[in-house]
């Protein structure tokens, strides 16, 4: 089974979105800052009516957002899981690509700062490696994420 | 086929057909067995069954049939009708809103089983008809197969019904009915079979089976012989229509066997299931208006695409008053006019009439005189009255707490009543009504009204008031305490009410919604909660005010107050900074600190806005206040849904994203 995914840039490295989950890709809008939120919630955007959150892929892939340099490249791709619309800032966006599953390796435990459960999984695109994001469980364990962020408040 | 597409739909008409059966169970139980009502729910319970089969929910599809198939025998035998049975009814009502629940929340019905209500349904027929022994269920086939076999002679299609007794040795009964059922199709046609298929395969005792048979005089004993020819079957006979038709006590039937010209036609299932879409009166005898169901989903996409209308317009008529171009100006003005007759056309379809609210209250409340022992009439009111879906959507609980107050403490014991020399059965009354941009929901009794001093006594037992300083106080001070938190002057805790969802938590969900609740009440008379709610929750009515470069939305209920400080208005309690405002004292949260930990508070005066939740005030330090105007509320969403110090946001005139503050959660 063939899946086709969207690939987007984050220094540089690859990452792939599912096609079918990817709503349409923004260029830079104006955001709304959400106080007291995870960091990497970036906040709130006006995407046609609808107030959408926006999270920095960069961070929440655990990448440093400090070593971005703001151009006008950057994207936000939005994605939408189980009707819920959110928001990716991404360093640009390249390219559709169609990957094989049997072309998809299991990830090693840890990429980047990524945990393999936020993974589907890794496959060799020409020379280089595209990261195939589990984008349900990326969007979906930030409840889990914001408590831990409690948590610590708490503890210190 | 695909039948997820239509899933939706399902779901929603069943749920109007079980609330139809479900008022007209209490009908039923009110007037007794009118036809009209029988009829009716005949037809809901028939619709049910023909969509549940058509979408595959066969448990449920069993289920309506029995059902059905209960109603007839009540319809055919009005003189035998007991109350008991209503419970019954309901109790399968209750079922299939079970079963409904299941398939929407999963899907499937994996694990359903009515057995239990089953067999009370067929309590209902065999009740009566098994009451001169078990033997009336053996001598000839049961009552639906019979009913099919009269609709035929009534429409002038005479049946052959032949009776089928297999071998004892018979295992595989369901394979020789089969067989049955293709021989009798090589023939004619196979109008009706009892047992069917699938009970024959669940239930292998059954010694005979019946076929209806439409065959041509002539061809009935090629019939027979050919289905003796199946093996492992006994025996076969033809039964006597006459036979058949006068051990069903119907003699209208007979009747129409004789005048078989004058055919009445039976309305086909599927007619019978239109007419139900299409002529059930509406309660109250009006005819409903033309309907069409739309996603709420659907509108809020459209209210999106409409206020970004609205800031293009505002755009171009800024454009068209600097451009100075006379045409121009005039197409905005009337663009402009467009947008706002569309605006609150949008808004209109959010409305809906509270009767869909209230429709599942008389029964609750027919249930409850029953478990509390109570007595009373229940009288709804204003059900027309139309107020926006989600605040609708969000009452439901709180109405259904205050109902129950109202029967639970609000009512004398019957007894009670009578020594006091009232009607021994009360009234609870609900109504709605509109007013002035406001919705009102109340909730009245007629009993004992509040006791002052009983809630006097248990406040100040539970600290929540010092008895000096409430001795003067008025009534309606004091019956503020009832929504206090922790306070419940129930004497007894039941399972009704007094189970920790105070009125406090009745007064949190009004609140929220920009609402109000007070209650009024005259001893020995009764007492009434009268609930203010705004006619919606989309547009509503907010300060806006700036911190650094961002703009956030007040909403204006909750701001009692603008005022800039300055330094002498300002003291300190325990190192946090407090303001004297009027006789007390408010504390201070500066906004800034709040939000990005970098303060608003510089050179005074401050910029601060007064608000008030309940009794308690809060002083917001802003940098700036801007403007106040209507806004468009719109959730956040559900990847936000912890963020707890907003309620939601709106869109500005520049296409920005304002946040809207929930100043409860600031205190």
């Amino acid at each position: 089974m063939a899946q086709q995914y969207v690939v987007m840039k984050m220094g540089k490295e690859l990452y792939g979105a599912p096609v079918m989950q990817v709503v349409s890709v923004e260029r830079m809008m104006d955001i709304t800052p959400v106080p007291r939120t995870l960091p990497f919630i970036k906040g709130v955007v006006n995407l046609r009516g609808t107030v959408t959150p926006v999270i920095d892929l960069r961070e929440r892939v655990g990448l440093s957002a400090a070593e971005r340099l703001d151009s006008e490249a950057m994207r936000i791709v939005i994605v939408e899981v189980d009707t819920m619309l959110v928001g990716m800032i991404v360093d640009s966006v390249e390219d559709v690509v169609t990957v094989e599953e049997s072309q998809v390796s299991t990830p090693p435990e840890v990429v980047g700062g990524l945990r393999a459960v936020y993974l589907h999984g890794v496959a060799q695109l020409g020379e280089r490696l595209l990261v195939l994001l589990n984008v349900n469980r990326i969007l979906s364990d930030v409840e889990v994420d914001q408590l831990k962020e409690v948590e610590k408040r708490v503890r210190g | 086929m695909d039948i997820s597409q239509y899933l939706d739909s399902f779901l929603a008409e069943s749920e109007d057909n079980l609330a139809t059966l479900d008022d007209l169970c209490l009908a039923l139980e009110r007037d007794g067995a009118h036809d009209d009502t029988l009829a009716a729910m005949f037809r809901a319970a028939h619709t049910l069954k023909g969509m549940s089969a058509t979408m595959g929910f066969t448990a449920m599809a069993d289920l309506t049939h029995h059902m059905e198939d209960a109603l007839g025998y009540i319809r055919n035998h009005p003189s035998e009708f007991q109350p008991t049975v209503v419970d019954t009814l309901l109790a399968a009502i209750d079922a299939l809103t079970a079963n409904l629940d299941q398939i929407r929340d999963s899907g499937s019905e994996a694990g359903i089983d009515h057995g239990p209500i089953l067999e009370r349904l067929a309590a209902v027929i065999s009740g009566h008809e098994a009451g001169g022994g078990g033997s009336a269920a053996e001598a000839g086939p049961p009552k639906a197969f019979r009913d099919r076999v009269i609709e035929l002679v009534q429409s002038g299609r005479e049946p052959v019904v032949v009776e089928i007794a297999f071998a004892p040795q018979c295992t595989m009964k369901a394979v020789r009915l089969l067989m049955v059922e293709r021989t009798v199709e090589s023939f004619g046609e196979c109008a009706a079979v009892f047992p069917d298929v699938q009970a024959l395969e669940a239930d292998a005792d059954a010694p005979t089976a019946y076929v209806a048979v439409i065959v041509p005089d002539e061809d009935s004993n090629a019939l027979l012989t050919a289905i003796q020819e199946i093996s492992e079957i006994a025996a076969v006979n033809i039964v006597r229509l006459d036979s058949l038709l006068t051990s069903t006590n119907a003699p209208d039937v007979q009747q129409a066997r004789v005048e078989t010209a004058a055919a009445v036609a039976t309305p086909t299932p599927a007619e019978e299931a239109h007419a139900v879409r299409t002529a059930a009166p509406a309660p109250g005898g009006k005819v409903r208006d033309q309907t069409l169901r739309v996603a709420v989903s659907r509108i809020d996409e459209f209210m999106n695409v409409l206020s970004e209308l609205v800031i293009a317009k505002t755009r171009l008529e800024l454009l068209a008053q600097h451009g100075g171009d006379h045409a121009l100006r005039e197409v905005t003005e009337q663009i402009a006019r467009l947008t706002t007759s569309l605006q609150d056309g949008v808004m209109q379809m959010r409305m809906m009439p509270v009767e869909s609210l209230f429709q599942r209250f008389p029964r609750m409340m027919r249930d409850l005189q029953k478990t509390l022992g109570r007595e009373f009439e229940f009288v709804m009111t204003g059900l027309e009255t139309e107020m926006d879906r989600t605040v609708m959507d969000e009452m439901g609980e709180a109405l259904v707490h205050l109902l129950r107050n109202a029967a639970d403490h609000g009512l004398e014991p019957p007894e009670m009543r009578e020594q006091k020399g009232k009607p021994r059965k009360g009234t609870i009354r609900l109504s709605a009504y509109a007013s002035g941009g406001h919705v009102y929901l109340e909730v009245a009794d007629d009993g004992a009204g509040i006791d002052r001093d009983r809630v006097l006594g248990s406040a100040v037992r539970k600290g929540l008031v010092d008895e000096r300083t409430a001795s003067n106080w008025t009534d309606a001070q004091v019956y503020d305490l009832l929504f206090a938190s922790g306070f419940s002057t129930a004497e007894k805790v039941s399972d009704i009410s007094g189970r920790g969802v105070g009125l406090d938590a009745v007064r949190g969900k009004v609140e929220s919604l920009g609402g109000d609740i007070r209650v009024e009440s005259v001893p020995g008379q009764g007492t009434t909660f009268v609930i203010e709610l705004p006619l919606t929750l989309a547009i509503l009515p907010a300060m806006l005010v700036r911190l650094g470069n961002y703009v956030y939305a007040i909403p204006t209920g909750s701001v009692e107050e603008v005022a800039r400080l300055a330094a002498g208005d300002i003291d300190s309690i325990q190192e946090q900074p407090v303001y004297r405002y009027r006789d007390g004292v408010v504390p201070i949260v500066d906004l800034g600190d709040r939000f990005f930990d970098t303060p608003c508070r510089g050179e005074y005066p401050w910029n601060a806005v007064i608000c008030k939740e309940g009794k308690r005030r809060l002083v917001l330090i802003v940098d700036d206040i801007v403007d106040e105007l209507e806004i468009v509320n719109k959730p956040l969403g559900r990847y936000l849904e912890q963020v707890e110090m907003f309620s939601g946001a709106t869109i500005l005139g520049d296409g920005r994203v304002a946040l809207i503050i929930d100043v409860r959660q600031l205190f």
